[in-house]
């Protein structure tokens, strides 16, 4: 009687432990999902406001009379980067995506100090300077706060990764660990 | 006797829920009960965020029900240079979102920071520079260069900052709703209306009606009930803040469009 007992409370005991164990695996898998789903959402608002970013000056720039002639160097650096980051995109890779950044970014910095800078004193005062200004600026906002929030969404998902038991169930299921933050991407200035 | 202590020990609950909310909001701004105006730099006249507050109230009620559009939030925040100079565009967004101004991200959220400034032995707080941050939707119908044209024909020509907030605000409301909702029968901005409106506004500011509460709390003519009911909702609009605000955001968010003007 007792040993039936006993056999019965060993099995009661398995079967607890395989609940508990299925229920934190479930748990912990879905909490992972929802993680690195949130990581790739931020990373595609990065995409798109690198996109927005750089439609809204190639097409501003044109519209800007007379600054054209001026600025052959500052279009070359920005096809170049427009290529940079059309082939970033095709390929999917965020390293080359952050490069691509990095290299419109540079291509800014120089059309700002070109329109700021004491040679081009008419500049300022182009129909359509400030409008290139403001959108420039606002689309550098966007940026910011996209690059902001992917990286908040890599450091939640990356310190999940690492917490027990969901590092268990990280290795498991094949999940990358210490995925990179935007503004630590090797290779980049 | 039973009756004290369970009032005392309700009194210390709240006090402690309140402190443990405080100490876990740390210093984040939160919107204020107009919520249309939030003078944290003590700048503006009472006067202007009755403006504000009117027409912010009217434009959210008129059309917060237009199907796909959703009814447009203008929020007006003041800020200290000295404190929050620094702030950047992220830091402003997030705020937009927080506050969750706008219905269907139809916000906006202008930031005026100003600066202290000694005159003739009084301490003045003088406009220093604005900002704007647009919702995701909002940017569709106003866009962050034609917010810059409005605000270099209003506040920044304008002598008189009352004057300037508010053809600042009346030609925004202008641009949304001729964009958004279609109205075309926006009138022109009267001068001279306003004028007087704003010489003989007599009006009390905002801040009156915390304090009257306050007042109230500590006054000897109030009953120990009577402060237990007051502490409450006075303890939750000071501590948990937006529990009893009069208006709210409608929900919107930002992805950090906008720009800046520096003062001329």
């Amino acid at each position: 009687m007792f040993q039936k007992n006993g056999k019965m409370l060993v099995g009661l005991v398995i079967v607890v432990i395989v609940l508990v164990f299925g229920v934190t695996m479930i748990v912990g898998y879905n909490s992972l999902v929802d993680k690195d789903e949130t990581v790739d959402t931020k990373a595609a608002a990065i995409s798109i406001a690198l996109t927005e970013r750089f439609d809204k000056i190639n097409g501003l720039l044109t519209s800007i009379e007379g600054l054209e002639e001026h600025a052959l160097n500052i279009y070359t650096a920005i096809t170049n980067a427009r290529q940079a980051f059309l082939d970033a995109q095709a390929s999917g890779d965020m390293e080359a995506l952050a490069e691509a950044d990095q290299l419109q970014s540079i291509a800014l910095s120089d059309l700002r100090a070109f329109m700021l800078v004491e040679d081009n004193p008419n500049i300022s005062a182009l129909p359509g300077y400030m409008v290139l200004m403001d959108e420039i600026i606002s689309s550098e906002g966007e940026l910011a706060y996209a690059r902001s929030t992917y990286n908040n969404a890599i450091d939640a998902y990356n310190k999940a990764v690492r917490r027990f038991p969901n590092v268990m169930f990280a290795a498991m299921f094949g999940f990358e660990r210490d995925r990179v933050r935007w503004d630590e991407v090797p290779g980049v200035e | 006797m039973n009756k004290i202590k369970i009032q005392g020990v309700l009194f210390l609950i709240v006090l402690i829920v309140a402190f443990f909310v405080y100490v876990f909001q740390g210093n984040q701004l939160r919107p204020t009960r107009e919520f249309y105006v939030n003078d944290y730099a003590q700048a503006l006249s009472p006067a202007i965020e009755n403006v504000i507050v009117e027409k912010g109230v009217l434009l959210y009620d008129l059309y917060q029900d237009v199907d796909e559009v959703g009814g447009a939030q203008i929020v007006f925040l003041t800020l200290d240079k000295a404190t929050y100079g620094n702030s950047s565009s992220t830091e402003l967004t997030e705020i937009f979102n927080k506050w969750k101004i706008g219905k269907n991200d139809m916000g906006l959220l202008y930031v005026i920071f100003f600066e202290e400034v000694e005159y003739d032995g009084y301490t003045l707080m003088e406009y220093d520079s604005i900002q704007w941050i647009i919702g995701y939707q909002m940017k569709i119908y106003l866009s962050a260069s034609k917010i810059g044209q409005i605000v270099d024909a209003t506040i920044q020509v304008e002598d008189s900052l009352n004057m300037g907030i508010a053809k600042l605000l009346h030609e925004t409301l202008r641009e949304i709703t001729t964009n958004a909702y279609g109205y075309e029968e926006f009138r022109d901005f009267d001068e001279e209306a306003y004028a007087y409106y704003f010489d003989n506004y007599t009006g009390s500011s905002t801040d009156a009606v915390e304090m009257s509460v306050f007042y109230y709390l500590f006054s000897p003519y109030s009953s120990f009930t009577d402060k237990l009911f007051a502490v409450i909702p006075f303890l939750l609009i000071m501590f948990m803040g937006g529990l009893f605000v009069s208006f709210k955001g409608g929900g919107g968010s930002s992805g950090g469009s906008g720009s800046f003007r520096r003062r001329r």
